[in-house]
This record gives C-alpha cells, sequence and structure tokens, in this order.
C-alpha cells in the first residue's frame, strides 16, 4: 500500500478507536490475540526518543534522533473475566517468570488508513516486552501494564478488526 | 443493531422485588394512590459519560422508584405513663408510617442483594452491567400530600445502573 490518506473527510478528526494495540502470543501451539485498552480512557504510544543536538557557531541548532523507543501505558488494566492477556501476565507474574514478558508480538493498527476491503494499516513488531507495574487499586483490582515495542518492525496491513484477522505484509516492488 | 428499551427492562426486574411485585407500578405518570409505585427515570447525561480508548462507552443510567403511601397520625409514643415512669409505646395503633419505611428499606435491601449476587436486568448483547445500586442506604421522604384522601406520603429509592456500551467498538471478539 503507497502512502495513503486518511480515510476520514476533510477535517474529521480520528476517533481514538481507530489506533489499536493489539496483543499477539503462543500458548501452546495456538496463537492468542486481544486487543488492549479495555476500560482505559487515555493511553498514548511514547516515542521516547534519544536526541543530541549540536549547535553551530552560528548558532544554528542540529538536532540528530539516535532511535525511539516506543511504549505505551494502560492504566487502569483491570483484572477482567475472560480477559486472556491478563491471565498470562498474572500467570507470569505468579511464577516471576520474567522471560516470558518478552515474547509478545505487538501490533499497532491505524484503522484511520484503509478500508474494511483493502485492508487497514499496521506495523507489526515481534519480541516484544509486556511488564505489570503494580496490582492493586481502590474498588477493582488493577495491574497496569507498559508495552514496550521491540521496532523489529514489519509493515503491512490486516484484513479486519477481529482477533481471526490476518496480517499481510506490504509487498516492495 | 436492535434497540433495546432500558425502561422497560428496569420495570420487568424492579418487579420481581416482592415488595413491589404485588402492587400497581407506574412509569413516569402514576395514579397516586395508597402502595402504588412509580418508575421515574432522571435525565441521563452524555457529558457523564467516560469513553475508553477501545470505543467502549460506560455510561450511568438512573432512576427514582416512588412509593406512595397512606400516612398515619398516631404517635409512636404515647402520653401514657407506664410504671417505669416512662412514657410507653403505643401498642394499640401499630405505626403505619414505620412499616411503609420498612416497604422503601427492603427494596433497597433487595437491590443490594441483587447487585451482590450479580443479577443484573436484560440490557442485551450490546451492554454489560457492572453494577446496580441504590442511590442511598435508606428511602427518603419527599413530602405528604394531604389534599388527597388518605393523605399519601411520597416515599422515593433512588438506582443507579452503570453499564458499558460496547455497541460502537470496531474490534469484535
Amino acid at each position: 500500500m503507497a502512502v495513503s490518506q486518511f480515510n476520514l473527510a476533510q477535517n474529521q478528526r480520528a476517533e481514538r478507536k481507530l489506533l489499536l494495540t493489539v496483543a499477539e502470543w503462543t500458548e501452546g501451539t495456538t496463537v492468542e490475540r486481544e486487543l488492549l485498552g479495555r476500560r482505559t480512557e487515555d493511553s498514548s504510544v511514547e516515542y521516547n526518543t534519544d536526541q543530541s543536538t549540536s549547535t553551530d557557531i552560528l548558532g544554528i541548532n542540529y538536532t540528530d534522533i539516535n532511535k525511539t523507543q516506543p511504549q505505551q501505558d494502560f492504566d487502569p488494566y483491570l483484572i477482567l473475566g475472560g480477559s486472556k492477556l491478563g491471565a498470562k501476565l498474572d500467570d507470569i507474574r505468579r511464577r516471576n517468570a520474567l522471560s516470558e514478558l518478552s515474547q509478545f508480538t505487538l501490533y499497532l493498527i491505524t484503522a484511520y488508513i484503509g478500508n474494511s476491503s483493502d485492508g487497514y494499516r499496521a506495523e507489526k513488531h515481534i519480541n516484544c516486552t509486556i511488564t505489570y507495574n503494580s496490582l492493586g487499586g481502590d474498588a477493582n483490582v488493577n495491574m497496569p501494564i507498559s508495552v514496550f515495542f521491540s521496532n523489529n518492525i514489519t509493515n503491512g496491513t490486516v484484513n479486519k478488526l477481529t482477533e481471526d484477522f490476518i496480517f499481510s505484509p506490504e509487498v516492495t516492488i | 443493531m436492535p434497540t433495546i428499551d432500558l425502561n422497560k427492562r428496569i420495570l420487568e426486574y424492579i418487579y420481581e422485588c416482592p415488595v413491589v411485585e404485588n402492587n400497581p407500578m407506574y412509569f413516569c405518570v402514576a395514579e397516586e394512590r395508597d402502595n402504588h409505585n412509580q418508575l421515574l427515570p432522571s435525565r441521563e447525561q452524555p457529558q457523564d459519560d467516560i469513553e475508553y480508548v477501545d470505543g467502549t462507552v460506560e455510561r450511568t443510567y438512573r432512576a427514582e422508584i416512588l412509593m406512595y403511601k397512606s400516612v398515619a397520625y398516631n404517635p409512636i409514643v404515647t402520653e401514657e405513663v407506664g410504671t417505669s415512669g416512662k412514657r410507653i409505646p403505643s401498642d394499640v395503633y401499630p405505626n403505619e408510617n414505620l412499616e411503609d419505611m420498612e416497604d422503601g428499606q427492603a427494596l433497597i435491601d433487595w437491590i443490594k442483594d441483587q447487585n451482590d449476587n450479580r443479577h443484573f436486568p436484560n440490557f442485551g448483547e450490546y451492554c454489560i452491567i457492572d453494577s446496580v445500586k441504590p442511590k442511598s442506604n435508606r428511602p427518603i421522604l419527599n413530602g405528604i400530600n394531604s389534599e388527597l384522601e388518605p393523605p399519601l406520603a411520597q416515599y422515593s429509592v433512588g438506582l443507579e445502573i452503570k453499564y458499558l456500551d460496547i455497541s460502537k467498538q470496531l474490534w469484535k471478539n
């Protein structure tokens, strides 16, 4: 897919639900997926740029971006009935199996680019890390999580917005 | 998506309560008579909605259940003085006002029990109910209409239902 126009009317704002972060992992031989952000009011991908700036003798600044470390926090991340990822993370936490936290694939789907016929633009990051930050809360049990994107990216599209989507990598000619 | 008449579902639900089921129940407008009940939905303000990043919305349905009860003008404690030197409770006339208040209290306790047992009204497949709670721990006496015969007291029991509207989410499970 070439660089696309947003699938939005002129001046129409993209609703937040059009940006989806989906976690994927394997459970035995089964691939599991779950949309992140249930009961979360506000969550953004923070790119955490590492930058260095130099200034020449004319006072002009030159800024280099050395790397980005994309991260997204989900707080609250409530313990919800039926949440497969919540159960997975809680099991890892219980066993303190920390290495298993770095075996996730993350999809960042920008559903404001593309459509249900041609697919929605998505980026796939492999070997990502999801951490639980705390466990507790007030009325409901909350286990806020942070997801760390690996930047090991394959760009492509997903054909639909359900757990059983098919990711098709971009073909460069 | 089929439209669900939430008011109807609430009426069906409230009617399961033993102190309500044997008496006439009205919606919005009631004939004010002894032991008549009325469901009066309160204003549901869209600005109170909580929108989540996945497109789901937490909403609150509020209503008042008004209970009309004839009033008694009998004293709880008579002027008669017992052998102990204290005024003694009237056992000649059972006090109707106390019993009426107990009906309201029974409704509040019933609502609390339903919430504890997660027995909720059926809002259809696109709504997930989080809680059904009374708005106060005691029924409230709104006033007495002494122009009626018999004079009627109006008690109210507030009802608050929090539910998650999942109809607008893009991601389908």
